[in-house]
């Protein structure tokens, strides 16, 4: 069995978005658009001041979709913004949006951009805490 | 409640490799809880993807919750075990947690069949 290595990737942060159903996917293209590089997508339900928004409250679906996306931290407050824009989240009753840090993560790294990392070709970020 | 320091690990698998990765981690670390959720992902890396929302596929997504001191081990374990150095395989993450409480099974309940 060959060796396995793995790259530890850090400056890491996740950006959370709880929206209603059906308005993901565009939350989504905007994330991909502004740089994200994958998305995940769970469905959930929700409650809280729905019930006191609109007409017999059906203007807001109680079922919700829940995205997630992990980012670079130079990237992520422009993705976040994006993303908020996207969801027209400074609407009442249509969803929140948070971001977290993360320890680290680690995923699959094409071999040609390992080696361009190697090579010095590219530089990882300067706060880096590797 | 004496509360120890923890850490959550995520791991974004396709679906029907949480369930491996489930039993390995009883077998080999001694934890006995996670959650396995559905998810779907939309990934980058095919032509669809320049035509709006790209790849979707079905996901599953485990979290794990481990003691800070073992969080390392444990997420190279994942790692490896679900294969997330190869391509279209996920993503694995770790983060930190303020506090999480203690979650115990009772001791003599029978053991779940393999």
């Amino acid at each position: 069995m060959s060796k396995r290595e793995i790259t530890v990737l850090t400056d890491v942060s996740m950006i959370t978005c709880i929206v209603q159903r059906g308005i993901a996917d565009k939350i989504v293209a905007a994330a991909h658009d502004a740089g994200a590089t994958g998305a995940t997508i769970y469905f959930a339900r929700g409650e809280g001041v729905r019930e006191r928004l609109g007409i017999l409250a059906l203007a807001v679906e109680a079922e919700k979709e829940v995205i997630i996306v992990a980012v670079a931290d130079d990237q992520a407050d422009h993705i976040f913004e994006r993303m908020y824009i996207a969801g027209e989240l400074d609407t009442p009753g249509m969803g929140f949006i948070y971001m977290t840090k993360l320890d680290k993560a680690a995923t699959h790294i094409p071999q040609e951009i390992l080696a361009k990392l190697e090579a010095g070709e590219i530089k990882p970020a300067p706060n880096d805490r590797l | 409640m004496k509360l120890s320091r923890q850490k959550l690990i995520t791991s974004i698998m396709p679906k029907g490799a949480g369930h491996d990765v489930l039993l390995g981690l009883r077998k080999d670390h001694g934890i006995k809880t996670g959650n396995i959720k559905m998810a779907r992902g939309a990934g980058q890396y095919n032509p669809l993807a320049l035509r709006g929302i790209g790849e979707q596929t079905e996901k599953e997504m485990l979290t794990v919750i481990v003691p800070a001191e073992k969080a390392d081990e444990i997420f190279e374990y994942i790692y490896f075990r679900a294969n997330i150095d190869e391509p279209h395989k996920g993503i694995i993450f770790q983060s930190d947690l303020l506090y999480a409480s203690k979650y115990r099974i009772p001791e003599d309940i029978a053991v779940e069949q393999e």
